[in-house]
């Protein structure tokens, strides 16, 4: 049989570097191909190179055994290639039945017949198991991994051939995993060749038929799913075997040096009703529960982005009524958004300075910005947080992972932050890294910082925290003290179930 | 400062600056003569203070439609202080002021009614406008005094225009306070992505209030030197195209629409562009209802030169790839056996 799409020795070169190195890999027809590698490892650039963003500097794609050359990805679409990216585009004010035709509208007598594409869109929904999915409704209306569906049905109305998804599984809750997974499934049972980026091997082992993984931009491993295990994966993802997280589980601070930095009393917010917790310096504090929950909603609270609409804050013993980031900043609170790409970084500048953008008066001088000592302060971090690119670098040209990487060096740059709060902070990052975050979170923990981590991930609430809260439907349902002596079918139960036995701090 | 150890980016439009010096050199040798130099340099003052304004607010993602408007009411402002027997400091700083306030008024009416900036400062455009004509009766108001009209009119040295020296020394202050100080890098971040601008602690309302004014002072000053060079306040000084040749001027420089990239030195050799385009038609006798044509088409061409200068490594990458696939492809071949 001829390979839906073959890819053959592919290289490509930006500036000095290679970041791709004679790639090769083939998908059958209703095959799925998980692409595995650690940050950097040029997956995205790969991908790039299949969907027409960017042409190879050696190497070639093949489509069905024809050599093609694609210089855009309007291009990619025509040769049957649909890519759905990790920024989605469907568009606010168009119906679903719209976006899902977008580009190629039907039309009666030139007129648009909506009609037509209100029947076949149900149709299509239908046969995809999104019959919940009304025609009628806006973009807008649709919640993160409703849009992503769309986008991916999009593609296949399209009558794509091959569908790449880089990270699409990174935003989404336990359940909406699921449902990406069936779908995806279902696509590749209609003889759709998938390709599939993820950081997370479970649900790479879970639905894909073939992995292969990256490591600085070359072929380590490529095999079929049954042979191969989860350690191996992490050992090829990471080049080494990972030391699991020993660290014992005492708490991480002495209590005789910690103080109360923040106390919080049935503070509402958003979504989130009556919530009430204390944060003691030294201590991490892990805020567990499912997307939507209310978690970001407390964090954007105390950093004067949410109106609040009840309930008191002292910080340090003083009352603290936060009305924005900048006054927020300088009352020792960073927030570590989830959304990098929204709102975290500035994608022009440099890596340099968007690491001291909330700190640049630190480096200021009679007026004028000090930038060798920039430089000096930006290269220690970079050195410490193992950030390989060049500080000048435009931060858009970074992999999602070590931009990440960027902005948590921001945070610890800032003078006088007591109090960090992540959300998600891992988002997106590959697994060695991972645990070299986790032990950064800790680090920070037993230098006297307060930090707060909210993630959807049990394992890692679990890893990092010396407390955890877990939050439903808006609301506080449980408060786990110790550091260990929890289970995380206790807090997948409490998050799911909701239920109501809150403990005062 | 941003790229230290890469070519700056200005210069892909200063090597088309030298080409169309090169070439009016060639077909009119009056071009190049030191006079003419600085008489180009004079003629873009006005529009050089103006673009140096406008790329602040351009650089925040933002555009001021009010800097036309705004020359004909600093020259008018400062020549009523005239009228009123005020000194010329006096009446130069309030012709200045005059320029500043639109732009405060700019930046608060943008950043606290949310209006977007086109319609706010194009209704500040009318403001700025109407005033000088209600105050004027739109009667130009002569300005009699030496050391103001030495503003526009004198020289250094018998040779280097003062008005020149002011837009240099203007240039210098700005590109440093944008490239050195905390403020311009916090221009940059705002209109690079004002979300995470604004999450990193930059005081958006601070920024938006101060860029507009940064452009309503220069655009004042413009007024000042225009005034100074006419000898009167004329209340529909910049009442033509002056506002689009500044913008143009800065994008032709590299400062884009969109926010977050360009340069002041940029900005300015885009204000020399159109200046001596102007000055050397004139040169050449060139009919008057051509130039602006001739103008347009140079804008267009020059912004397009430097798009494709910009992305040329990828059309270059095209061209290697396509030529690559004109060899047989060894895989393809294997495929099609394997058929
Ligand atoms: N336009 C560019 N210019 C220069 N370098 C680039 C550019 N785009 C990507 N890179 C570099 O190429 C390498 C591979 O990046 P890529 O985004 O493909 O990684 P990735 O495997 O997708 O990582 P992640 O898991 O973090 O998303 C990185 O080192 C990145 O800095
Ligand atoms: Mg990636």
């Amino acid at each position: 049989m001829v390979p839906l799409l073959e890819v053959h020795g592919v290289s490509k070169v930006y500036g000095n570097t290679r970041v791709l190195n004679q790639v090769s890999l083939k998908v059958e027809p209703g095959e799925i191909l998980a692409v595995l590698g650690h940050n950097g490892a040029g997956k995205s650039t790969l991908i790039k190179l299949i969907s027409g963003v960017e042409l190879p500097n050696e190497g070639s794609v093949l489509i069905q055994g024809k050599r093609v050359i694609m210089t855009s990805p309007l291009e990619a679409h025509k040769l049957g290639i649909g890519c759905v990216y990790q920024e989605l585009h469907v568009i606010d004010g168009l119906t679903v039945a719209q976006n899902l035709f977008l580009g190629h509208e039907k039309t009666k007598k030139g007129l648009l017949d909506m009609q037509a594409m209100r029947h076949e869109s149900r149709t299509l929904l239908e046969s995809f198991g999104l019959s919940d999915l009304d025609p009628d409704s806006l973009g807008k209306e649709l919640s993160h991994p409703q849009k992503q569906m769309i986008e991916i049905l999009a593609a296949i109305n399209m009558q794509i051939k091959v569908l790449l998804l880089d990270e699409p599984t990174s935003s989404l809750t336990l359940g909406e995993v699921d449902r990406l997974l069936d779908l995806m499934r279902l696509l590749a049972k209609k003889g759709l060749g998938i390709i599939f980026i993820t950081h997370k091997l479970k649900e790479a082992l879970a639905v894909s038929d073939h992995v292969t993984v990256l490591r600085n931009g070359s072929v380590v491993l490529a095999d079929h799913v049954n042979n191969v295990h989860e350690e191996q994966l992490v050992e090829y993802i990471a080049g080494k075997r990972l030391v699991e997280n020993t660290e014992s589980n005492v708490s991480a601070h002495s209590d005789d040096s910690s103080e109360e930095l923040l106390q919080v009393s049935h503070l509402s917010s958003g979504k989130a009703l009556d919530a009430s917790f204390t944060l003691q310096s030294g201590q991490v504090l892990g805020i567990y529960g499912l997307v939507g929950a209310g978690r970001t909603d407390i964090l954007k609270a105390l950093f004067g982005l949410e109106q609040i609409t009840g309930g008191t804050i002292t910080m340090s013993g003083q009352p603290y009524v936060p009305k924005t980031p900048t006054q927020a900043l300088a009352a020792g609170l960073y927030y570590l958004t989830e959304d990098r790409k929204v709102d975290g970084f500035i994608p022009g500048l440099s890596v340099a300075l968007n690491m001291v953008l909330p700190s640049l008066a630190a480096f200021e001088q009679n007026g004028m910005i000090k930038f060798r000592q920039i430089a000096a302060k930006v290269e220690t971090f970079m050195r410490s947080l193992n950030i390989q690119v060049d500080r000048e670098t435009p931060m858009a040209n970074l992999s999602g992972g070590t931009q990440q990487k960027v902005l948590f060096a921001r945070a610890l740059l800032v003078p006088g932050i007591k109090i960090l709060m992540l959300d998600e902070p891992t988002k997106g990052i590959d697994i060695g890294s991972k645990t070299e975050i986790h032990s950064l979170i800790r680090q920070l923990g037993r230098e006297g910082y307060g930090v707060i981590v909210v993630s959807s991930e049990v394992e890692e609430i679990m890893a990092v925290s010396d407390r955890i809260l877990v939050m439903a439907s808006g609301r506080m349902v449980e408060n786990y003290f110790l550091r260990g002596q929890t289970e995380e079918a206790d807090l997948l139960r409490a998050a799911l179930g909701g239920k109501s036995r809150v403990q005062s701090a | 400062m941003f790229n230290q150890r890469r070519v700056p980016k200005e210069t892909g439009i200063f090597l088309i600056l030298i080409g169309i010096i090169i070439v009016l050199g060639l077909v009119a040798p009056a071009f190049l003569t030191v006079s003419n130099v600085f008489n180009v340099l004079l003629n873009s003052t006005t529009i050089a203070l103006l673009a140096l304004g406008e790329t602040f607010v351009l650089l925040t993602a933002g555009i001021d439609l009010s800097v036309g408007a705004v020359l004909a009411l600093s020259g008018v402002v400062a020549a009523e202080a005239f009228g009123a027997h005020l000194p010329w400091e006096i009446a130069t700083l309030l012709g200045i002021l005059s320029g500043s306030a639109i732009g405060l008024f700019n930046g608060i009416v943008i950043h606290f009614t949310k209006v977007p900036p086109f319609i706010a400062t194009f209704a500040s455009l009318g403001i700025a406008s109407s005033i000088p004509l209600i105050l004027t009766s739109a009667v130009p108001i002569g300005i009699q005094n030496n050391v103001f009209q030495d503003i526009g009119q004198g020289f250094l040295f018998g040779v280097v225009p003062i008005a020149v020296l002011i837009l240099l020394l203007m240039a210098v202050i700005l590109h440093l306070g944008l490239t050195m100080s905390r403020f311009g890098i916090h221009v940059y971040a705002t209109g690079g992505n004002r979300e995470a601008a604004r999450l990193a602690g930059i005081n958006l309302a601070k920024m938006d209030i101060a860029v507009y004014t940064i452009s309503g002072t220069l655009a004042g000053l413009g007024g000042i030197v225009l005034a100074s060079r006419l000898g009167s306040g004329y209340p529909t000084a910049g009442s033509g195209t002056s506002l689009f040749e500044a913008i143009s001027a800065a994008v032709v420089g590299g400062v884009s629409l969109f926010g977050g990239v360009g340069t002041i030195p940029g900005a300015l050799i885009g204000a020399v562009i159109i200046g001596s385009l102007a000055d050397g038609m004139n040169i050449l006798n060139v009919n008057s209802y051509w130039q602006p044509l001739v103008i347009g088409l140079v804008i267009l061409i020059a912004v397009t030169i430097d798009t494709i200068r910009t992305s040329r490594r990828r059309s270059v990458r095209i061209t290697k790839v396509v030529a690559d696939a004109m060899k047989p492809a060894e895989s393809s071949r294997e495929t099609m056996n394997a058929k």
